[in-house]
């Protein structure tokens, strides 16, 4: 359940970057993250015209292709294009996946199993994501399996990259942190967006808080995506006597009640707190129940596009 | 102890009903869980804890097969038990169980078998019926009770004394055909048999009861022991012509080698001891003679462990038994054979061959033309003819015989005939009938005495052939089965003590049905079992508290 496609388009991506720029620009947000945005003699992308925008640098043809493809896609375009232009300096994207058999939830224990969205499913799509964006940037992407044993972390390339992600997080996460590729990976100017659950000893996360610490210091982006599908599981759990079957073959009997879950989101709570160091962090909660009337993958097509963290990486003035 | 499985069973699910349910469930954060649970659940009965309980159905299982032996060995123990019990007892009654044994009589074993019999009878469950009906054979078959419950069996222990008679092994056949017959009797009726026990001091034979499928117990206890006996008494002497004034003893030793005295007393208190050693040959023969005839006793010395074979008695006659109707007149020594002349049913008549022929079976000596002829040649003769046995043809033509014409009433068929046609010994089957020319005559070492006395000797031997003297005595019958004077128990096999104890079955097989028992499965469960249990315990050591 781990190889879906992507459900989201690459034109729809395009269209969340240039959206991403505007929401910036509209709203100040990221100014951090702005590039040094020159006039350059190379052209690099059309972004949606802004207020302040010189408005010698409007692209009229692009304009009216952009309207005539937002009304194929359903999605009005109004706006005019303009054309940006810039220095040749472009970013590293590393993107650390946790791979451990947490991130195989959620499952279903019911036959014929319905369609759930695993954590992992998620971050594979989300790298897959932000991977197509920033190519189209120009930017590099490599991704690293936080977990994994000794995948290659070569920078992606435009063309397959699910199967290139597949390859280079195709592990059981049973490995010790690994955090060695981080030193090569980890250039200065880099983004480093870390995508996991979290859910794991305190002692096993340690190394990884330091590591990311050490990061912040330097001129490097942070972003810490956490999945977290607690809210999904404790639906599932419901209250009474509970036979809990986790990774790593944990099992627990258990009697569920509130002060029960209490406890466990309090174990929940300390976990993130190791985290609280990184300003740039996205919380992704997986819904009580999954509509299943409908396009499971509608969960993550509303989490990315609603993810102004995210979108901050895209902002390219 | 199936009661105690299925109470088993029973709790186990019961057990599991009042344990809490725990549905499983996948997720992530099953690490921030505690370990273990504290409170208990508040359902009281859950059906889904059994339903989806690994643990209780191995459990269950385990149970179930051991139920399963139970019941097996239930049924098996339902089907091999008797409805109810009908025990035909054959006690052997005959002479040999007076025998004496170290510890008593070969009657005081049988009544301890009975005893033994009788309390393994009462071993078997209450509610089973149980009636007997004792027999008792010797010479011949007794129903010797009414069917008897096992409280009054021993009262018939009296009617088991022996008696002075022979032993029957046949007649255990005969009461098995009568067992198994479907023709009613009122044995049948009152007491239908289950199972045959025979109580003698006969080995079991099994060629007797092999042939009928029918359940049968043969208990012997006769055991090897010392008896020296006299088997049996005959005359001593030629019966037709030497008469009767000796007789041989034959002396039997059964399981002893020692030397025995047999002591002859006459009627007149005259006393022969003969010392007999055995030398391992089983029997010895005594010859007594010049006896004297009347009572006479015999009597071995020392006897040995049966006694009726020790001592007995009987009459010696006084003269030959053999009666002739002498109807020719002759100076021939009639006496020299001990003879007794009479008419009154005689055994051979002696005539002469002109006289009438008498319409009777006698054998009958014809006396011929007698000798002193013309000389003859033999013409014609008849072969191996016992007549003719140490008979020399020559000497017949040279002491002129005479030859006969026989007459057609004769029914003679010739035997020797001279060239002239006469008949010189003539004889026929039926009615037994001899011609030979005369009597004995002639002096002794004369060919012409030579050849008529043996002529007359032949020709007698053959008429008498079937002759039989009268017995020195008789042996005791059902009929008449007290001995005396002359009246014995000397029957054969009785004295026999070296027969060793040979069984068929137990006493305990009563009770118990002759249905072939199935083969043995309850071990398969058993084992199952064991294998689950084993199985069962792994899992819960390596999965602890989760495996339930």
């Amino acid at each position: 359940m781990d190889d879906l496609p992507l459900p989201v388009s690459g034109e729809l991506l395009e269209m969340y970057r240039l959206d991403s720029a505007k929401l910036a620009r509209s709203t100040g947000m990221g100014a951090h993250l702005t590039r040094r945005i020159g006039q350059s003699l190379e052209f690099r992308e059309h972004v949606p015209f802004s207020l302040g925008d010189d408005i010698r640098f409007i692209d009229r043809v692009a304009s009216e292709r952009a309207r005539a493809r937002g009304s194929r896609n359903g999605v009005p375009w109004e706006n005019w294009v303009s054309r940006r232009f810039q220095a040749e300096d472009r970013f590293k994207v590393v993107c650390s996946i946790d791979t451990r058999e947490t991130m195989r939830f959620p499952k279903s224990t019911i036959q014929p199993k319905p369609l759930t969205l695993s954590k992992f499913q998620v971050a594979r799509w989300l790298v897959e994501s932000i991977a197509h964006i920033c190519l189209s940037m120009g930017d590099t992407v490599s991704v690293h399996s936080l977990f994994g044993g000794s995948h290659s972390t070569d920078n992606l390339q435009a063309d397959g990259l699910m199967q290139q992600i597949h390859r280079q997080t195709d592990d059981d996460g049973r490995h010790p942190l690994n955090l060695a590729p981080l030193e090569r990976l980890l250039a200065s100017d880099s983004i480093w967006i870390i995508i996991s659950d979290l859910y794991a000893p305190p002692e096993h996360l340690q190394p990884l808080v330091n590591r990311i610490q050490s990061a912040q210091a330097g001129p490097r982006i942070v972003i810490l995506i956490e999945l977290d599908s607690w809210p999904y599981e404790r639906h599932q759990l419901g209250a009474g006597a509970r036979r809990i079957e986790g990774p790593d073959a944990t099992v627990k009997l258990v009697n569920i009640d509130q002060n029960e879950l209490a406890y466990v989101e309090a174990q929940i709570a300390q976990q993130r707190q190791l985290f609280e160091t990184i300003t740039l962090r996205s919380h992704w909660q997986w819904p009580e129940t999954f509509d299943m009337s409908q396009d499971i993958t509608n969960f993550f097509v509303k989490q990315f596009t609603e993810d102004h963290t995210l979108q901050k990486i895209f902002l390219r003035g | 102890m199936t009661g105690l499985a299925l109470f088993s069973i029973l709790g186990l699910i019961i057990l599991y009903l009042t344990r809490p349910f725990y549905r499983p469930i996948l997720i992530s954060a099953a690490h921030f869980f505690r370990v273990r649970e504290t409170t208990t659940s508040t359902r009281r009965f859950s059906l889904r804890s059994i339903l989806f309980s690994r643990a209780f159905w191995v459990q269950l299982a385990v149970l179930v097969l051991i139920l399963m032996a139970l019941l097996w060995l239930d049924a098996v123990r339902q089907g091999s038990r008797i409805e109810r019990v009908g025990v035909w007892i054959l006690a052997d009654t005959s002479a040999s169980m007076t025998t004496q044994q170290s510890d008593g009589s070969h009657y005081d074993r049988l009544i301890k078998e009975l005893q033994t019999l009788t309390e393994t009878l009462s071993t078997i469950p209450p509610d089973t019926p149980i009636c007997v009906q004792v027999w008792g054979f010797d010479m011949v078959l007794r129903p010797l009770s009414e069917p008897l419950t096992l409280s009054n069996l021993m009262n018939v222990a009296p009617d088991l004394r022996p008696r002075p008679l022979g032993t029957d092994l046949g007649l255990v056949t005969q009461l098995l055909q009568q067992a198994i017959s479907p023709e009613a009797t009122a044995q049948r009726d009152l007491c239908p048999p289950t199972h045959l026990v025979v109580l003698s001091d006969q080995p079991a034979q099994s060629a007797l009861v092999d042939e009928v499928d029918f359940p049968v117990i043969w208990r012997s206890f006769g055991t090897p022991i010392d008896n020296f006996g006299i088997i049996g008494v005959t005359y001593a002497d030629n019966p037709v012509f030497g008469g009767q004034r000796g007789i041989e003893v034959e002396i039997g030793a059964w399981y002893g080698d020692k030397p025995v005295t047999v002591r002859l007393e006459d009627s007149l208190g005259n006393i022969n001891e003969q010392t007999v050693r055995f030398e391992g040959v089983s029997s010895r023969t005594v010859t007594f003679t010049d006896l004297i005839a009347g009572q006479t006793r015999l009597l071995i010395e020392p006897g040995g462990a049966y006694a009726f074979d020790d001592e007995i008695r009987f009459i010696l006659p006084n003269q030959s038994a053999i009666r002739v109707d002498w109807q020719i007149a002759s100076d021939y020594d009639i006496g020299r054979f001990g003879w007794e002349l009479t008419t009154n049913s005689p055994s051979l008549r002696i005539q002469s061959w002109r006289s009438p022929l008498l319409e009777d079976d006698i054998p009958t000596l014809l006396i011929g033309e007698g000798y002193g002829g013309q000389r003859i040649l033999i013409d014609r003769f008849i072969d191996n003819s016992p007549l003719l046995a140490n008979l020399s043809l020559d000497v017949a033509e040279q002491l002129g015989v005479i030859g006969v014409s026989l007459l057609p009433e004769s029914a003679l068929q010739p035997i020797l005939m001279g060239e002239d046609n006469g008949v010189l010994f003539a004889q026929s089957t039926t009615p037994s009938r001899v011609l030979i020319p005369g009597l004995p005559q002639g002096n002794p070492d004369e060919p012409l005495y030579n050849f008529s006395t043996t002529s007359f000797y032949n020709a007698v031997a053959w008429l008498l052939q079937n002759y039989q003297p009268p017995a020195l005595y008789t042996l005791t019958s059902p009929a008449n089965p007290e001995p005396d004077i002359g009246h014995m128990v000397l029957h054969a096999g009785e004295g026999d003590s070296t027969l060793s104890p040979s069984d068929i079955g137990q006493f305990v097989d009563i009770g118990i049905s002759n249905r072939p028992e199935p083969e043995p499965i309850w071990p398969i469960f058993v084992l199952l079992s064991f294998c689950l249990f084993a199985l069962e315990r792994a899992l819960a050591v390596l999965r602890g508290d989760t495996w339930y």
